[in-house]
């Protein structure tokens, strides 16, 4: 199978290390995205449509990333796009919301089965952030359950001590308990009586860089008791796996209500917009919270979100990609049997995880999905993947012809370096 | 007091440990041991001491006691920084006729040290000068990660979340350190040292040299494919944000 070169990527990132910091810094640049080994991948879209991306050598991608999830129906999907540039033509980013706010909102709240209105800003660290400061509003305490592994933005709070800028204070009111350990929020709430005012969680554990984990059966009936009984707001952070699941909402999906639910990636179809939704007991709360910004009234994102999310329905999404992924998945396990790898699937099927178990520094795995994208699929090695409604057989049976040959080409390393 | 702790258990073991590598580096140090066979022991409170083997022109230093020799005994952590600083004595003890040997050839020997670890800009034009500088400022850097990993509060809660194994840091062919981590404490080795789990490659010794002394930006580097990080990522980002702590201290 041919295999990919970059120069044009390469050529340009040297033109951008002039006046970027890192280049191209965050979760999609080579460093903070783990592309291993670097030389493998390519660095600059330049266009995209359906289920695949072109990078500027002209070497085309399946996405199996899906922008990092916003990418649900396909890059470009016609009827998302015709309803933004419907909007843009009228206005975007305007002195006053449109009435499509309006239409928005009610559509969530007619989708979302714990939803009794909706919230609109841009990122999903803008709705995990506001629904934190709404728990505490609302409760007028301080202590917030997180789980660890559990990523929910870049604010000071979700991150760590030891990460720069980082200080104690900034999170020194937040308890990290293990995901599924129904005890430990029971024992944590023993320990804090009365100052825990919220916990907030991926509706199951899919951290990057480790497997992922389903909720055991009665963990969140446990959690969600819990949090009635001690008065906390349960607070389901559904940026990554929304619509993908369930479009009524992940929590809909494992049977527990949330207080309050946090959507962005999937909800515009890669347009920028993000929604916190909630319980009418917390709509006050979210009014009282001091909370804007420049761009989160903009009407076009919006127009987008609602066409994403009729599409959706339309095309039964959540229950497509799910049958999507189990079908490739196993294929891709198949094949890892095939040349005598074991590649172990965790999570669902719709945003899975996968690894290579052969070697536990991860090195193999690493190896694997380089060759992988430089073969034209575009997998990461540290990140549950995502699938798309666009994702076709072809691109399914492309995709396992290509994860054969990268581990054909796998193993020839292996026995080499053996010898 | 906690950061003097710090700071002496860096000057303890990074710096003056880097005396090993000095005396096979360096032509100069070399001389300086020449005819001499003693044993140094420097002793501080609350840290592990070091000892400073001299014997056949050649320099080891190991962590702990070593019988007999000339014991330097420092009543604080402050105090052991002073003497590094040139601002205080150390109490010597046990055998006191090798005085002369610290008075005049260890004193020597660590100008001369400092000499590479902070370098004047005209010294750094020499590519002779260049790659012990690197040599040496790594060492001192990545036994450095190790102390702070161990005194510092914020390091140790860095070292608990690498979990165990081993980084390897290297320049193929050229220079080679494993980092060993094992339930929240680190240990830094010379050489490859199997098994590894976690990889940061370097293309050349000046891309680890320009990286070390903040002439260049290692996201950069990486994606411009000079640094090469692979395995266990979460281990590499963690000892990488200790190593940022070492140029705090080192600064």
């Amino acid at each position: 199978m041919k295999t990919y070169d970059y120069p044009n990527s390469r050529a340009l990132f040297d033109r951008a290390a002039q006046v970027i910091p890192s280049g191209i810094y965050g979760h999609l640049g080579p460093a903070e995205g783990c592309f291993i080994p670097v030389s493998a991948y390519p660095f600059y879209i330049d266009h995209a449509q359906g289920a695949y991306f072109w990078d500027v050598d002209g070497n085309r991608f399946i996405d199996y990333m899906c922008a990092y999830g916003p990418i649900v129906l396909g890059y470009n999907h016609p009827a998302v796009d015709r309803a933004a540039r419907e909007q843009l033509e009228k206005v975007n980013c305007g002195v006053l919301p449109g009435e499509i706010m309006v239409k928005l909102a009610e559509k969530l709240v007619s989708m979302i089965h714990s939803a009794d209105w909706a919230f609109f800003a841009k990122n999903g660290g803008d709705v995990t952030n506001l629904a934190m400061l709404a728990a505490r509003a609302h409760t007028r305490r301080k202590k917030i359950i997180k789980f660890a592994g559990g990523y929910h933005g870049v604010a000071q709070w979700m991150q760590f001590v030891g990460n720069a800028g980082i200080i104690d204070e900034d999170v020194s009111n937040i308890i990290t308990l293990p995901f599924n350990d129904a005890e430990a929020v029971s024992a944590a709430f023993k320990r804090y009586p009365g100052q825990i005012a919220g916990i907030i969680a991926t509706p199951y554990h899919h951290p990057a860089m480790a497997d992922n984990a389903l909720p055991l059966p009665g963990f969140w009936t446990e959690v969600r008791k819990l949090c009635t009984q001690e008065g906390a707001v349960l607070i389901v952070d559904d940026v990554r796996a929304g619509f993908r699941l369930d479009l009524h909402g992940s929590d809909h999906h494992y049977g527990f209500e949330a207080d309050l639910i946090c959507y962005c990636k999937a909800l515009g179809n890669g347009y920028n917009i993000s929604a916190l939704c909630g319980k009418n007991t917390l709509k006050e709360a979210v009014s009282s919270v001091f909370y804007t910004g420049s761009y989160w009234l903009s009407a076009m994102p919006m127009a987008a979100a609602l066409a994403t999310l009729e599409e959706l329905e339309k095309v039964d999404g959540a229950k497509l990609m799910t049958s999507l992924g189990k079908q490739l998945t196993q294929g891709l396990e198949e094949a890892a049997q095939e040349y005598g790898f074991h590649l172990l699937v965790t999570g669902e099927p719709a945003m899975w995880n996968m690894r290579l178990t052969d070697d536990d520094s991860g090195v193999l795995h690493q190896q694997w999905v380089s060759e992988c994208v430089r073969r034209g699929v575009f997998f990461t090695s540290h990140h549950n993947l995502f699938i798309n409604t666009a994702l076709t057989q072809e691109d399914i049976k492309y995709t396992l012809d290509v994860a054969r040959d990268a581990f054909c080409a796998l193993k020839a390393t292996r026995e080499r370096s053996k010898a | 007091m906690t950061l003097e702790k710090t700071r002496a258990a860096i000057n303890l073991h990074a710096i003056l440990r880097n005396l090993e590598d000095l005396c096979q580096l360096d032509d100069d140090a070399k001389t300086l041991l020449t005819g001499h066979d003693l044993s140094i022991g420097m002793h501080v409170p609350g840290l592990e001491p070091l000892t400073l083997a001299i014997k056949d022109g050649c320099l080891r230093a190991r962590r702990g006691k070593a019988g007999g020799g000339l014991r330097l005994q420092f009543l604080s952590p402050a105090h052991f920084n002073g003497m590094v600083a040139g601002t205080k004595m150390p109490l010597p003890l046990g055998n006191l006729q090798h005085l002369r040997f610290l008075q005049n050839n260890f004193a020597a020997l660590a100008k001369d040290l400092e000499k590479y670890l902070k370098p004047d800009k005209e010294s750094l034009k020499d590519p002779v000068f260049l790659e012990k500088n690197t040599r040496l400022t790594a060492a001192a850097a990545l036994y450095a990660a190790s102390e702070i990993a161990g005194t510092d509060p914020l390091g140790q809660k860095i070292a608990a979340a690498m979990g165990n194994g081993s980084i390897l840091l290297e320049v193929p062919g050229v220079l080679a350190y494993t980092i060993q981590a094992r339930d929240g404490r680190l240990t830094t080795l010379k050489d490859a040292q199997p098994p590894l789990h976690a990889f940061m490659r370097f293309k050349s010794l000046d891309i680890l040299g320009q990286v070390l002394r903040g002439e260049a930006d290692s996201y950069l580097a990486i994606g411009r494919g000079q640094i090469e990080v692979s395995g266990r990522i979460p281990m590499v980002d963690n000892f990488n944000k200790l190593l940022g702590l070492v140029s705090f201290y080192l600064a």
